[in-house]
């Protein structure tokens, strides 16, 4: 461990000199500099807290589900309020974490230094997007307090159609925060094309960058679906207008249909940036151009537009007609292939890469392990036989929480650790973040794990009870949810004290080759100090060597 | 336009390299803005589709209780305020500045005669008692299949959230005219009027669509 | 700009075969073509929306990928259509047992129906006329398309015609506890 640590000191010893350059982004001081700024580094860092808070709210509610769990009956809370639990906590770490997470918090920040940007294409647009995510936010937090919204987080008619007033806050401030994910992609989609500096054509992209662009296609094209099947829920609601509620006459799995078709492409919404962030690092510690780069960076593309044909096989057991089952079934396993191609090619990237065990290499090497698991088992459940016995079990439960967690939760942490020294300027604790990380991983692992093994056995999600013989696997599921909690603990302490008392970060603590790591820690106003040319590819370690070589000389 | 003085250029924005770059970034924002807006109606369409296929014939007798008449002419209106749309960009790239002025002040007009018939259609609508959901009470239309209320409620919703954004559309041709009346437009930089055409043709064309499809139901 | 203005007059060209159409589409609503005039009316719409988009919108001009941007989100749009159509238009056609009221292996009620069928008696308890439950009972069958689909097959007959007794002797069964 130790050397990893004086590797980072070393580096941010040779580049001291490099951080004389004191003016940065950061510093422009009061609160009217924040609030009204369009640098996409402010959005990026304000959306940052925003998500992170949202996360801990989720993270709350979740730790009081598994409480609530650890015996049978009634433990901490009656029924309803488990019911409201377990909605908050879907539609909160759905809504308002994971899906601005990485695009619009990391994504902001990075996705114009990587192409040479000064800035994305509309910096208002940007801070409007941070302000509707903000009154989105209050909406839902009217409903948490009012609380008594317990439809889950997909408000399936008729239970949300019938379910009380609260219901109408939550789906009111989905409906805008909805919007505020439309601009970003909006932003995104046209950064990506237009704003690319000189050199930098689409082979030399970084491959987060190519993750971005893909789920910013999939913001756009699916996220009006869903503010156009919440305004028909509130409608619903507030008129009985007979579209979803079948006392009215409408079908309820109309409503399914339309949620889904955002909904099961929202997935990937999710997904994509991990799989960016994944990309990034791995190439970065193995030190060397990721292993069919064309490949991963087409795949981002065929997930986005085949995620959209797919959102049937969350209803197979809703009452579809059999041909769209087995259509949806069928073409479930199309996805399969874009997904295995990244993770081979990681895979390969790491075969005689000269490997570092940094932090956030450690998330990168868990992603892959733990988002297969997520995968695989989207496998089974998308196989129609599999799925009539697994659907709405604790085996649902796991394989999206292996995707969504072990995939973008442990991606995006990655690119917390991989990029927080470019970010903030300062150094964190490598000896404490591993401790985090392992904590991590392990309270992941035993947590969700063992749900699998409750699903395939028969534990039905959503349930408040449960019967004598699930005990043991539902104890080691909540314990899991312990450590993985102090895991957060411990995370949030590491970088805290690295904010507080961090050493200064060099430029390129790593000695990387990736075009962020071109400007200085934290990076200038205008991101590079001249106009940035892109000369070489974001991965040509070769290039880069050869220029260390030459500076050495010199010296 | 090189020589044109700071002020006159105070539109340019400086993280892009050049005012074609500005143009063109612009121009795939608002692209990417309408395809949004024609996946957010897609969801109105597709339980349009779905009702229509299930209750033919209640589609039918809603169909016949609106007047194709009023759906007819705000077509018309629409029609006409889209060619002045375009026109206000086309006279605004040429720089004559006045005929934009007048083309926006058309398209703002028939706006608003747009939105004063869809009101007498509306009120007609409520006197009758055909409105959405729990408050549909048809008194003096007849025996009416049960259907015929999720017709009211898709036609209400779509033609509400249409009628959203032309009123949204009044707002931003304001905001175009009063900034043209500035002098703000110059065939250098005429971007806004141009996005807010490429807006309100896609309000048109969606009501191209609503039209038939409510009103001339067989 | 890189191209040459379009004319007023074309514009104006424009406008009037829109008006044109309009009144075309308003024609063929007068003539009754039955199951046609979606078809018909959908298709003059898409030249409107073309002529609107091509000219007004000056999409002949227009960088390809925005071109593309836009029509890629009809085909997105068609594609939830048309996914979500082939559910809503085609349930229950391959499992004909779909929504039976019947379990046609034992012969018991299927999952949920003995429960419907009090709750409908519960509403009316007392105070029903025989033809009200019979009705009740009709309409609950005519839900379930398992009757339908056995006139079809005809070997099925006897399975619906079971179904029947089935649910006359339960119905029975509740008015003697009833009394």
């Amino acid at each position: 461990m130790s050397t990893h640590a004086e590797s980072i000191g070393l580096a941010d010893g040779t580049a001291a000199d490099g951080a004389v350059h004191e003016e940065n982004y950061l510093s422009a001081k009061g609160i009217a500099s924040w609030l009204t700024t369009v640098d996409h580094k402010r959005i990026g860092i304000m959306y940052l807290i925003a998500v992170l808070l949202s996360f801990f709210a989720g993270g709350v509610f979740a730790l009081l589900i598994r409480t609530e769990l650890l015996f049978p009956g009634q433990t901490i809370m009656t029924a309803d309020q488990y019911n409201q639990a377990f909605t908050l906590h879907g539609a909160i770490m759905v809504f308002l974490f994971i899906i601005p997470s990485i695009p619009a918090a990391l994504g902001n920040f990075f996705l114009p230094i990587m192409i040479g940007a000064k800035d994305v294409a509309f910096p208002r647009l940007n801070l409007a997007s941070l302000y509707i995510w903000c009154i989105g936010a209050v909406f839902s937090l009217v409903a948490i307090i009012s609380g008594s919204v317990d439809t889950g987080w997909t408000f399936y008619t008729p239970y949300s159609s019938r379910a009380s007033g609260a219901v109408l806050w939550m789906a009111m401030g989905i409906f805008i925060l909805g919007f505020s994910s439309i601009l970003t992609g909006v932003n995104f989609v046209t950064t990506v094309h237009k704003m690319r500096a000189k050199g930098l054509h689409w082979s030399r992209l970084p491959l987060f960058v190519w993750g971005m662009y893909a789920t910013a296609v999939i913001q756009v094209l699916a996220t009006p679906v869903l503010a156009i099947t919440l305004l028909l829920l509130l409608v619903e609601k507030t008129t009985g207008l007979g579209i979803f509620d079948p006392a009215l006459g409408g079908d309820p799995v109309l409503f399914q249909h339309f949620f889904w078709f955002y909904s099961h492409p929202a997935v990937y919404i999710m997904i994509l940036p991990g799989m960016a962030i994944v990309s990034e690092i791995i190439a970065a510690f193995s030190r060397r151009k990721p292993f069919g780069y064309t490949y991963i960076a087409l795949s981002s593309v065929a997930i986005a537009l085949l995620g959209f044909l797919v959102w049937g096989h969350h209803m197979f057991t809703a009452g579809m007609s059999e041909y769209a089952v087995m259509v949806f079934s069928g073409l479930t396993m199309l996805v399969a292939i874009p997904s295995g191609v990244k993770v081979f090619n990681w895979i390969a990237t790491l075969y005689k890469g000269s490997i570092t065990l940094t932090t956030p290499m450690l998330y990168a090497l868990s992603f892959i392990a733990l988002f297969s698991i997520g995968g695989l088992t989207g496998i089974f459940l998308g196989t129609l036989s599999v799925d009539i016995f697994l659907h709405d079990t604790y085996f649902v439960v796991a394989h999206f929480h292996y995707v969504m967690v072990g995939g973008t939760v442990i991606a995006f942490i990655g690119g917390l650790h991989y990029w927080w020294s470019k970010m903030t300027g300062k150094v964190y604790s490598e000896r404490y973040a591993k401790v985090a990380w392992a904590l991590i991983f392990v309270g992941f692992n035993v947590t969700f794990l063992s749900q699998f093994v409750l699903g395939s056995r028969g534990m039905a999600r959503r349930y408040f009870d449960y019967l004598d013989h699930f005990h043991t696997l539902h104890g080691f599921s909540s314990i899991g949810s312990y450590i993985l909690g102090l895991g957060f603990v411990v995370l949030f302490f590491v970088l805290l004290h690295s904010l507080v008392k961090g050493e200064k970060a060099g430029p390129n603590p790593w000695n990387l080759a990736g075009y962020e790591w071109l400007t200085t820690s934290p990076p200038d106003a205008h991101n590079f100090a001249t106009e940035f040319v892109a000369e070489r590819g974001p991965y040509d370690y070769h290039l880069l060597d050869e220029n260390i070589d030459e500076a050495a000389a010199k010296a | 336009m090189e020589s044109s003085s700071s002020k006159e250029r105070s539109w340019f924005q400086h993280h892009f390299a050049s005012p074609g770059q500005q143009l063109s970034a612009a121009k795939l924002g608002m692209w990417l803005f309408l395809a949004q807006e024609v996946l957010f109606f897609s969801g109105i369409f597709v339980a349009y589709g779905i009702y229509r296929t299930h209750h033919p014939e209640a589609f039918s007798i809603g169909s016949h209780l609106l007047d194709w008449k009023l759906g007819g002419l705000n077509t018309v209106v629409l029609l006409f305020s889209s060619l002045t749309a375009a026109l206000a960009v086309r006279s605004s790239r040429i720089g004559d500045t006045r005929a934009t002025s007048r083309y926006l002040l058309l398209t703002i007009i028939c706006a608003c005669i747009f939105l004063v018939v869809k009101y007498f259609e509306y009120s007609a609508k409520f006197s009758h008692g055909l409105l959405p959901g729990k408050f549909f009470d048809p008194h003096d239309a007849g025996d009416l299949p049960y259907h015929v209320r999720s017709f009211f409620g898709i036609y209400f919703v779509a033609t509400g959230v249409h009628g959203l954004h032309v009123l949204i559309g009044i707002g931003y041709f304001i905001f175009l005219l009063v900034r043209n009346n500035q002098g703000r437009f110059s065939p250098a930089y005429n971007t806004p009027i141009d996005m807010g055409a490429l807006y309100w043709h896609l309000v048109d064309l969606i009501w191209i669509y609503l039209f038939p499809l409510l009103y001339l139901i067989d | 700009m890189a191209h040459e203005e379009v004319s007023v007059r074309n514009y104006v060209v424009v406008f009037s075969v829109l008006l044109v159409l309009t009144a075309l589409t308003v024609a063929v609503y007068q003539v009754h073509l039955g199951a046609w005039n979606l078809v018909v009316a959908v298709i003059i719409a898409t030249m409107k929306a073309a002529l609107v988009v091509v000219v007004f919108m000056h999409m002949a001009h227009e960088a390809r990928f925005n071109a593309l941007v836009f029509l890629g989100s009809l085909l997105f749009a068609g594609i939830f259509l048309a996914y979500t159509l082939n559910d809503t238009e085609r349930r229950m056609e391959v499992d004909e047992y779909h929504g039976a009221l019947v379990d046609p292996e034992t012969g018991d009620w299927a999952y949920g129906v003995a429960e419907q069928l009090s709750a409908i008696a519960d509403r009316e308890s007392g105070a029903r006329t025989e033809e009200a439950r019979e009705a009740d009972l009709e309409t609950l069958e005519g839900a379930a398309p398992a009757a339908g689909g056995a006139e079809e097959l005809g070997a099925d007959e006897e399975r619906a015609d079971d179904e029947e007794a089935d649910a006359e002797e339960a119905s029975d069964e509740r008015d003697d506890k009833e009394e």
